[in-house]
């Protein structure tokens, strides 16, 4: 098919072109190859930080908890409650309001 | 772990060194593009590392070639199809690169000189001119076979084809190859 001494020098010279490469292009395939390894290399970084999460999300929920204090204690009281709290200045407010809007509706002129 | 997993990366990081140059090589002459061979030859290093780092060493010289030429014949596809976007009035060549044949359109092969292509054949810029100018399938079988030596079957699994088509498109391959160089 093809002389083997063709062969031999076509293969000699495609080697030689690999010399030929220049050191940005060799820099670059070296990064390219350091990228690709990246995802397995952090893999056992991943799972480390999983492992610590883990464990310290066990030792939270493990820990004891201050029996001084009642969730009930802290927690905010009922609306209900609220409902019936009266602040004085607001209802003046909104008399003075209501007032103001029957004047508007009726007018001096309107009786 | 970590320490498991240590000896396989420096194993991969020593394959890819060992390969990186050559599949750029390969890849600068399939695309013809620095930009485009850089990417294809990271983009074949990572398949490799995420799909295949397991598998036996032995296993990753003809995986990495397939994916890198698997990666190299999408390219090709993808300029075809803007090639044709592109340009309504252009002719453009078939999917199948059997179609394109470069020795129609070189001189007789009774008028070689063998001494002659034996010294163009150590010129650099020629070869790498000629084989870039090669169909695609045609520069992947030469390469396959000659340049990294795998055999027809090894080749055709590489290249995804039945051996019949390897031992076409390395005939039309030589035979371009010799034309080129004794013209």
């Amino acid at each position: 098919m093809i002389g083997k001494d063709l062969e031999q020098t076509l293969r000699d010279t495609l080697d030689r072109s690999l010399d030929q490469i220049d050191d940005h292009t060799v820099a670059a395939l070296a990064q390219a190859r350091a990228a690709a390894l990246t995802p397995r290399r952090r893999w056992p970084v991943v799972v480390g930080g999983l492992a610590l999460a883990a464990t310290v999300a066990g030792i939270v929920a493990t820990l004891p908890r201050s029996p001084g204090v009642s969730p009930s204690a802290v927690s905010a009281p009922p609306l209900a409650e609220l409902a019936w709290q009266e602040d004085p200045d607001m209802l003046n407010d909104m008399e003075l309001l209501l007032v103001l809007g029957e004047d508007a509706v009726g007018g001096p002129d309107a009786g | 772990m970590a320490s498991a997993t240590a000896p396989r990366d420096r194993a991969l990081d020593r394959f890819l060194a060992s390969v990186e140059r050559r599949a750029y090589r390969m890849a600068e002459m399939a695309t013809r593009s620095h930009h485009d061979a850089l990417d294809v030859v990271q983009d074949a290093m990572l398949a490799l590392v995420t799909r295949y780092s397991e598998r036996p060493e032995a296993e990753w010289g003809p995986l990495f070639h397939r994916i890198l030429q698997t990666r190299l014949l999408d390219y090709h596809r993808r300029q075809k199809v803007r090639g044709r976007v592109l340009s309504f009035f252009r002719p453009v060549a078939s999917d199948c690169d059997d179609d394109e044949d470069m020795s129609a359109t070189l001189p007789d092969l009774h008028t070689a000189e063998p001494a002659v292509s034996l010294e163009r054949a150590r010129d650099m810029d020629t070869v790498l001119d000629v084989l870039r100018r090669l169909p695609m399938r045609q520069q992947q079988a030469f390469l396959l076979r000659i340049w990294e030596g795998y055999d027809v079957a090894h080749t055709a699994e590489i290249m995804g084809c039945s051996e019949g088509s390897v031992k076409t498109h390395l005939f039309r391959a030589t035979q371009a190859l010799r034309h080129a160089l004794e013209s």
